[in-house]
């Protein structure tokens, strides 16, 4: 492996920040270069927001190159579509949580919302592999949406187990370096839900 | 998790850091006690994160009320002592020029470092400055790290070449340096460095002497020649690779050729690769040495041409045959950020190497992807506040777009974007006010507005206000106080009680202060009220006089975390009429419209300001108590 990169796309306040520390601190712990460059700090909430996650023997830059990305954590469908056609490469892997945010300029009727099927198709012309579902209903019965972005981390390490460079172990042990004491339980579970639910996904 | 405390984790430790947070643990490694600085993406994690991380560590660790007064605290403490680091964005740095140009005839006396984020993108940031033409201007060593490894060692050496060259030392980085994460390997912690004496010596401290600054001048240009050897001493300024096609390159943009050399098979027996650590004073004979033997030159660097026009004037100094390329050839852009994509064209180009191919793929090109500007928070109080006064302006019988409404820095010039469309202008901080007055002394007849931040209020829209009262002119102001600095996440005011670092503040009121100033006429109005804001809107307009209407609402996501959410808002499907008059007046992030057509509430987003259920013609948006 030369490289491994992740592209994560959501909406501010999804907690996609954490998630590409979390990777991060996984990747750190076996040895590996890490480069995570992200764009925030203008909104504090609902803007588009994506991470480059680049990990390697030997990595510089802090973002990757347009169509390099091996797998694309899409926490929102629309920003996954965005960061997708630009990054995602040919025959990636695409998790998709299909609940969507809705943008002011779809709701004033500027710009229309994509249908899902669209989005959907538009990945298989990428020829990714694609997993999606509504994974914010999940972390909802679980205890919360805002453990979405866990749950999506849980089903993309079930899937992509046997191509990460980092084991399981070493993703919870980063979340619970990461997370507030508090909320460490219920992350590892939302990890571990979404680690389950890969399991049974059969990709179509 | 302690082992990831980035202040407190013991020396030699792995950490994967962001830059800013690699600079805070410079800030702890190399003995600064003093941390000052104006909140400002993308530097304002370096004072958070001694906030988070190093409460209880001995660090005078606060924001000030400008990056002027800031980098002045700075310097006072230098003077005295002790070790010092002053942190802001680009255009900070044009509001604390001023004292920054004396300081260097001044001189200092424990380090201080001057970190300056610049934005090319630009991400976030009005403008896309070079902050590098500062260190020329003002005759300071600047450095230039490019990672978080080197944010962190650059802090340190910048202390120990201030105090070894008597000046303060600018740390210039960028966003992709300031907010990349990486591995950074942790030092051995320094006590902090405080007071030790301050003497008297007004040659050296006093500009009212012109003879003396005469003096002081000629004493920092020999300063200045030192510079170089102290660069060498602390190993700055590096050679990689041989070969006559050579690159120049600093800071972040060697992130990218690094990364396109890396897969060229060894590169190193062909390119020969410069890095500049020191950007000011160029370090001549570091790059007169390096230089020697390239045929080919090109320059790596993001926005001006500052390198190029150093190593081209070097060259003909020295009367080089060197061919150099860069931006001012067209081989580079002039604006927006680097990418390895960029540089890689740039280096097959002047080097002949077709390195990184473009081969994406054109099956979902054309796919045209909404694009989704940031909004205003669900519950803002700017939001009522921008359309109370929208409301008001009509209210008191003037078209929406005959009067015009001055904004400034802050979240609320977010009201720039649909539905609100409501801010004409967008400047520097507290540019507002006396440019809205500005448009008044040039003859525009009708009434005009200022919109202003509490944080810019206090940042630089005190003058501005002093100079309307003074000069009479006629002027609505709204002072949108959400008792935070909000857009750069939530760092304190001058009118907190208890700053960040737990430090007992004397709070400064925002209604004392415009009552001293002498304004004419002064509301303070709950922009939830917001019938009595629309009111005193239309009465203050026509009125004549500086006439001030503060608008006071803590920051809804402020607000959220300190008392939770007491209620939310439902749509009653069967009400509902899809008419869309909640969504177009409002434009709130928390309404959707679900697939049957009508509004929807996304009840994890609400906060149950009630706004759009004030404007539904229909009444079918109705309040739910939490545990209904």
């Amino acid at each position: 492996m030369r490289y491994y990169h992740i592209m994560i796309a959501g909406v501010g306040g999804q907690g996609n920040l954490l998630l590409s520390r979390i990777i991060g601190d996984a990747a750190l712990s076996k040895g590996l270069r890490v480069r995570l460059g992200e764009t925030f700090g203008a909104a504090q909430r609902g803007g588009s927001v994506h991470s480059h996650v680049r990990i390697g023997k030997e990595v510089y830059g802090p973002l990757m190159l347009e169509d390099e990305a091996d797998a694309l954590l899409a926490l929102e469908p629309l920003e996954g579509l965005r960061r997708g056609v630009q990054y995602l490469k040919e025959g990636g892997l695409a998790i998709l949580n299909t609940r969507k945010v809705s943008s002011i300029d779809v709701n004033v009727g500027v710009a229309e919302y994509p249908s899902i099927e669209e989005i959907i198709e538009s990945f298989r012309k990428l020829k990714a592999r694609i997993v999606y579902h509504d994974f914010t209903k999940i972390a909802e019965e679980i205890g919360s949406p805002r453990l979405m972005n866990v749950v999506v981390l849980g089903v993309f390490a079930g899937i992509a187990e046997r191509e990460l460079p980092f084991t399981l172990e070493d993703l919870k042990t980063a979340i619970r370096g990461r997370v507030p004491q508090r909320w460490v339980e219920l992350n590892l579970r939302a990890f571990d839900v979404g680690y389950e639910f890969s399991k049974n996904y059969i990709m179509k | 998790m302690s082992d990831l405390n980035p202040l407190k984790a013991p020396p030699g430790t792995r950490l994967a850091l962001m830059g800013n947070e690699a600079i805070a643990r410079g800030v702890v490694e190399s003995g600064i006690y003093v941390v000052t600085g104006y909140p400002g993406t993308p530097s304002s994690e370096v004072l958070m994160t001694i906030h988070e991380y190093g409460r209880d560590l001995d660090i005078y660790a606060e924001w000030a009320v400008n990056e002027r007064v800031a980098f002045e605290v700075a310097l006072g403490a230098s003077l005295g002592g002790a070790r010092s680091l002053v942190t802001m964005k680009g255009p900070g740095i044009n509001v604390a020029s001023d004292p920054i140009l004396s300081a260097a005839y001044s001189g200092i006396n424990g380090g201080l470092t001057i970190l300056v984020a610049d934005d090319p993108g630009p991400i976030t940031t009005q403008t896309e400055q070079d902050s590098r033409w500062y260190a020329k201007l003002s005759k300071l060593p600047m450095l230039s790290p490019s990672s978080p490894q080197e944010a962190k060692d650059f802090t340190v050496i910048s202390q120990l070449f201030s105090e070894d060259i008597m000046l303060p030392v600018i740390l210039r980085t960028t966003t992709r340096v300031n907010h990349a994460v990486s591995e950074v390997v942790t030092g051995e912690a320094s006590p902090p460095r405080k007071y030790r004496e301050f003497r008297k010596d007004p040659p050296r401290y006093v500009r009212a002497g012109m003879a003396w600054n005469l003096e002081r001048h000629k004493w920092l240009n020999n300063q200045l020649k030192i510079a170089e050897d102290l660069a060498r001493k602390y190993g700055l300024n590096k050679v990689l690779g041989e070969g006559s096609a050579c690159v120049v390159v600093e800071g972040v943009s060697y992130n990218y050729v690094a990364e396109v050399l890396d897969r060229v098979e060894s590169w190193e027996r062909k390119i020969k690769v410069i890095k500049v650590d020191m950007l000011y004073p160029i370090p001549r004979n570091f790059l007169l040495n390096s230089l020697s033997g390239c045929g080919k030159v090109l320059i790596v660097e993001e926005l001006d041409p500052y390198l190029e026009e150093s190593v081209k004037a070097l060259l003909q100094e020295q009367d080089l045959r060197v061919e150099v390329f860069g931006k001012l050839n067209g081989y580079l852009p002039l604006e927006g950020e680097l990418n390895t994509r960029v540089v890689s064209q740039a280096i097959s180009r002047v080097l002949g190497y077709d390195i990184v191919k473009s081969s994406h793929s054109e099956a979902v090109k054309g796919f045209d992807v909404p694009s989704r500007p940031p909004p205003l928070c669900p519950g803002c109080p700017h939001r009522n506040s921008y359309i109370a006064l929208l409301l008001g302006i009509a209210k008191a019988g003037y078209k929406r777009d005959e009067i015009p409404i001055f904004g400034d820095i802050g979240c609320y010039a977010l009201s720039v974007n649909p539905p609100l469309n409501a801010i004409w202008t967008e400047h520097s901080m507290g540019a507002s006010i006396s440019m809205a007055m500005g448009l008044k002394v040039g003859g525009f007849s009708k009434p005009v507005v200022a919109t202003i931040g509490d944080s810019t209020f206090f940042h630089a829209g005190l003058q501005p206000l002093i100079e309307a009262v003074n000069k009479r002119v006629d002027l609505l102001v709204l002072v949108l106080d959400n008792s935070v600095v909000a857009m750069t996440g939530h760092q304190s005011t001058p009118a907190w009680e208890v700053t960040e670092s737990g430090r007992a503040a004397k709070p400064v009121d925002i209604v004392e202060l415009l009552k001293s100033i002498g304004v004419d006429n002064l509301a303070v109005v709950d922009p939830f009220k917001i019938d009595e804001m629309i009111s005193k809107v239309s009465e203050f307009i026509k009125k004549p006089g500086v006439n001030v209407i503060v608008a006071k609402a803590p920051c809804a996501l402020l607000k959220v975390r300190r008392e939770g959410v007491r209620s939310r808002y439902t749509v009653l499907s069967d009400k509902c009429v899809s008419c869309l008059a909640c969504v177009r007046l409002t434009g709130c992030p928390a309404l959707y419209i679900g697939d049957d057509n009508k509004v929807k509430i996304s009840l994890d987003d609400c906060v149950g300001c009630g706004l759009c259920a004030r404007y539904c013609p229909y009444k079918a948006i109705v309040e739910v108590k939490p545990h209904e």
